[in-house]
């Protein structure tokens, strides 16, 4: 094969890759959604029903429908959220090079996973600097190295822990640490090629470390003296 | 069939503890639980006519949850939830032993209906 077939492969194996993670992310929210949307659903047909009760025939209690009405409020609340987590995940793909606060992109992919992770019985838990971090990345593609990263954490994580996602900045370098406890030693599941494809992408250094304690992988990258 | 006990299993708390307490109005008296470890606890506590699954569960997932079911349990009728786009979920066949997959947002009538035919179609299977 020669080398414009060669990137032209590449570039269709990375276009796909990313189309599959944006499904992925897309399929994992809107399932989400639909679940605040049939709580919601669900309190309005109750209250309907409440409703259309003479009262002669029932007494519903204030703090019955305030319990109810809190329900709404917490469900449309997190549906608010949601979304807005969505919607900065679709704006990634906007610009293939920008200023990228880690802070922000941390939190929203770590929003974004939680419910994968729940799947496994896995909290995710990220620490943040108090100060913002900002790299000139792709976001798409590091918010995708990210979540392999993560992926793999929780492949090899025990059932009932945290999954620790922290943001820290040494000198001219920012690192994301992935940790989780792990007794479990078998090859990881993510996809090796979508995650070489991306690290090949992105000036990035990964570093991974599986012992008796659990898995914790390191991805560093350049500030650039930001 | 008056006085129908149904078990409802799913991990979003607010979605059915919400519909417990519809399907109590509705004369429905129902429990819940949000993982399979604990629907399975329920089982062995207290009886019931009908459970109802969600497919994506945390931990050990509706699918398995239905095929323990139906072993410790060959007479219970169930029925599937799921949240995905259909209905009739389409990576997933229904489990054998499920009498129906219902989708989110549930429509509690059609919720009850299927509850009484699945334990309906139960009774005329039985020897």
């Amino acid at each position: 094969m020669n080398t414009g077939n060669r990137n032209s492969d590449s570039r269709d194996r990375l276009l796909y890759a990313c189309l599959a993670f944006s499904g992925q992310i897309t399929a994992s929210v809107t399932h989400e959604l639909n679940n605040v949307l049939g709580t919601i659903d669900q309190v309005a047909g109750l209250l309907e029903d409440l409703a259309a009760t003479p009262a002669s025939e029932v007494t519903v209690a204030v703090e019955r429908l305030s319990t109810l009405t809190d329900r709404l409020n917490r469900q449309t609340e997190r549906g608010v959220t949601l979304t807005k987590r969505l919607n900065t995940f679709a704006h990634m793909g906007d610009h293939i090079t920008v200023e990228c606060n880690l802070n922000d992109l941390l939190e929203n992919i770590a929003g974004l996973t939680q419910r994968i992770a729940n799947m496994q019985r896995v909290e995710l838990k990220t620490t943040l600097p108090n100060h913002d971090i900002t790299v000139r990345t792709n976001p798409l593609f590091l918010s995708h190295l990210l979540f392999l990263c993560t992926k793999k954490a929780l492949s090899l994580a025990d059932r009932d822990v945290v999954l620790e996602i922290r943001l820290s900045q040494c000198d001219e370098e920012a690192e994301v640490t992935i940790e989780a406890p792990c007794h479990e030693t078998a090859a990881d599941r993510v996809q090796e090629d979508d995650f070489e494809l991306l690290r090949s992408r992105l000036p990035v250094v990964i570093t991974e470390q599986l012992s008796d304690e659990g898995i914790r992988i390191g991805v560093k990258l350049s500030t650039g003296g930001r | 069939m008056n006085g129908l006990r149904a078990l409802l299993v799913d991990d979003e708390e607010e979605f059915v503890s919400t519909l417990v307490e519809w399907l109590d109005y509705r004369g429905v008296t129902a429990g819940y639980a949000i993982d399979g470890e604990k629907a399975l606890e329920m089982l062995q506590k207290a009886s019931y006519d009908v459970v109802v699954v969600d497919l994506k569960l945390p931990g050990m997932s509706g699918v398995e949850l239905v095929h323990i079911v139906r072993k410790a349990y060959p007479k219970l009728p169930i029925i599937m939830i799921t949240g995905r786009g259909s209905g009739r979920d389409q990576e997933y066949e229904k489990p054998e032993g499920v009498y129906d997959f219902l989708p989110k947002p549930i429509d509690i009538s059609e919720l009850v209906t299927k509850m009484k035919e699945a334990i309906e179609a139960n009774e005329h299977r039985q020897p």
